[in-house]
């Protein structure tokens, strides 16, 4: 395979910032050749240097990778997975209230680069998997639809499928955000949550709305998104972002989760909520979740070696393997998140995470 | 530091005087240059001995996390059309003994062409099996430096010398022409990439010494410490000069880094750890 590994040309002059590209570099399995959708994704990357491989392991899973640098100049490694990418939701994972809770892990790290963020204790690396036989996926799933193996399958099935990643913030290389509504609406009883941070009205266009899609964009105040959200939009254009999609007919939900208790927090986070509410018709909000950050004590032990910073050198307290802010410090701040929201919705629309869950998207 | 490795002295010859390196005879077994800016080892041609060469060198150089390490070398081309003196940057490494790869980073902008490599355990003359560049050290001395750099920081510069069935033309004048030629770019490039890698920010003498005595006075275990100095890093993040905070914190709690006061007792020190553990939250 190597023989294929013919050389790059030389780039130009080199430009101003010391990093190549994100996707400059893409990784292919061998086996990922010949899918459609590796084509596809290659012809949406003009200018890219592929290098083929045997095993998307080899390079995701290096030893003594810098993920933190790697963020800067991510490389995509497109793959076929070898098992099936829909997970049941852990019994401490919010579930809005379904009874059949999955989601779904078809792209495994995110464009963005948020320095709370638990999949930097997950990976080993900084770069992207895409896994391209998505209809291995939507195989699995249309055995859980038909309820092989379930107790109550009339129930309908909620899944995330913007989990490991921020899947719309892709879209534009990817795609699977249109794969995926063109399933859900040949599957009844199915509903996606499609979690982001991105704000790119161009790329909810491009979608076709579907009232079997929850829209979930999370918010934050926009010290916190730049001292620690980094390459995410501003708290004004998510905000416009869901304007947008409300006006076009999505099902929006707010995300405040993760809360971080900044400096001030109670100020910081007043002044985002008065944002939001002048900004967007609460009246026509699906629902809201808010959630202060937790991290298991795994992945924090990771990210404190890998990325010491504000964040991941507060000091949570521990209870039951996972870091969580000391009560003193994090009850009045998901009281301030209800109560602010309380004024602008009811109360039974407003979900809080407080068990050991995860993601934090 | 720059690190850089080659097969042969004919090869780091330029590297040595381009970087005034000068022999280090506290290295028996391997030949090592030491300059400013940069360390040159002459590890041996093909892959074991290259490998355990490398390996002897860097355990005892012990890089740190802001340096980066090079091997830079000939190479065979199975492409005909590329000239001898092309400069590639290997972009992925595949061992031929054991058919492992590796694949280093090259997280920087540059301008020299990439290429796959191919070690092999021996020269190999007519038949490149299919490879595009090919030596006998890459992949063995990858494997003895992953242990010191991360893959972010190393590199393989690799020139074409020959084509396989033209070998027997490299005479010792060739490789020095070769590589005469190739190291002002590689070595600009090299100075360039080890610029980028991120500094370690760190506390100056008078600001250790007072973490130091932070840590004595409440006679800190190793994990106190490490909460100490993660407090420490949180509040200088979030909230600013840390060291102004600890010097306003001490006199509360009975310390005193001008007399050097220490506490009792461990016990009393875990209290005082917590106090300022509560001094730190937003
Ligand atoms: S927290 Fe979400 S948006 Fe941020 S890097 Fe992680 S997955 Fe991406």
């Amino acid at each position: 395979m190597f023989s294929k590994h013919s050389a790059t040309p030389a780039s130009a002059e080199a430009p101003l910032s010391p990093y190549r590209r994100p996707f400059s570099t893409v990784y292919v399995e061998q086996a990922a050749i010949s899918y459609p959708r590796t084509q596809r994704i290659l012809s949406n990357l003009p200018e890219h240097e592929m290098i083929l491989c045997r095993d998307y392991r080899e390079i995701f899973n290096r030893t003594r990778q810098n993920p933190v640098l790697q963020k800067n100049t991510q490389a995509l490694i497109l793959a076929v997975s070898d098992r099936a990418r829909v997970y049941e939701g852990a019994p401490v994972c919010q579930d809005f209230g379904n009874d059949r809770f999955y989601y779904s892990s078809d792209v495994m790290n995110c464009v963005f680069d948020c320095e709370y963020c638990y999949l930097q204790g997950m990976y080993p690396s900084g770069n992207i998997v895409v896994f391209v036989n998505l209809e291995d996926t939507f195989a699995e799933l249309d055995s859980i639809l038909r309820g092989e193996g379930d107790s109550a399958p009339e129930n309908p099935a909620y899944v995330c499928i913007s989990y490991d990643t921020d899947l719309l913030a892709l879209e534009p290389k990817l795609g699977y955000v249109a794969d995926w509504i063109n399933y859900a609406e040949n599957h009844p009883g199915l509903t996606l949550e499609l979690r982001t941070k991105s704000a790119s009205i161009h790329a909810l266009r491009e979608l076709s709305v579907s009232d079997r899609v929850i829209l979930a964009i999370t918010l934050s105040p926009d010290p916190v998104i730049r001292a620690m959200e980094h390459r995410t939009p501003t708290l004004s254009a998510r905000l416009k972002f869901a304007a947008e999609a409300i006006k076009l007919g999505w099902k929006v939900r707010l995300c405040f989760d993760p809360m971080i208790a900044v400096h001030d927090a109670a100020a910081v986070y007043n002044a985002m909520f008065d944002e939001v509410t002048a900004a967007l018709p609460m009246d026509r909000i699906h629902d809201a979740s808010v959630g202060l950050f937790r991290i298991s004590r795994e992945y924090l032990k990771e990210m404190r070696r890998n990325r010491p910073c504000a964040v991941t050198c507060y000091p949570y307290e521990l209870s039951d393997g996972v870091y969580r802010y000391p009560a003193a410090v994090g009850d009045p701040l998901t009281k301030l998140a209800v109560d602010r929201l309380s004024e602008v919705m009811p109360r039974e629309r407003i979900f809080l995470w407080d068990d050991a869950t995860q993601h934090e998207d | 530091m720059i690190y850089i490795a080659c097969a042969m002295y004919m090869e780091a010859a330029p590297f040595i005087r381009r970087f005034a390196c000068k022999r280090d005879d506290s290295f028996h077994r391997e030949q090592v240059f030491v300059g400013e800016e940069a360390t040159v080892i002459i590890t041996g041609t093909s892959p074991v001995p290259a490998a355990v060469a490398l390996s002897e060198a860097l355990a005892l150089l012990a890089p740190g996390d802001e340096d980066i390490f090079a091997n830079v070398g000939l190479c065979g081309c199975s492409d005909v059309s590329v000239e001898p003196g092309t400069l590639y940057l290997v972009n992925s490494i595949l061992e031929h003994a054991t058919g492992r790869s590796f694949y280093p980073d090259l997280p920087y902008t540059h301008k020299h062409p990439h290429g796959g490599l191919t070690t092999f355990s021996a020269v190999v003359k007519d038949c490149f099996g299919g490879a595009f560049l090919v030596d006998t050290e890459g992949a063995a001395l990858y494997q003895a430096a992953i242990g010191h750099f991360t893959t972010d920081r190393m590199y393989f510069f690799k020139i074409v010398s020959d084509h396989g069935f033209d070998a027997n033309k490299i005479s010792p004048t060739v490789v020095s022409e070769l590589l005469d030629r190739a190291a002002p770019d590689v070595s600009d490039t090299l100075l360039r990439f080890a610029s980028y890698v991120p500094k370690k920010s760190r506390y100056t003498e008078d600001e250790e010494a007072v973490i130091d005595y932070f840590c004595r006075s409440l006679h800190c275990s190793v994990t106190m410490e490490h909460e100490l100095r993660r407090l420490i890093q949180y509040y200088e993040l979030e909230r600013g000069n840390a060291i102004a905070h600890l010097r306003e914190f001490f006199p509360l709690h009975g310390l005193d880094y001008e007399g050097d006061v220490l506490l009792r007792s461990r016990k009393e020190g875990k209290d005082v750890l917590e106090a300022f553990r509560n001094s730190c939250l937003c």
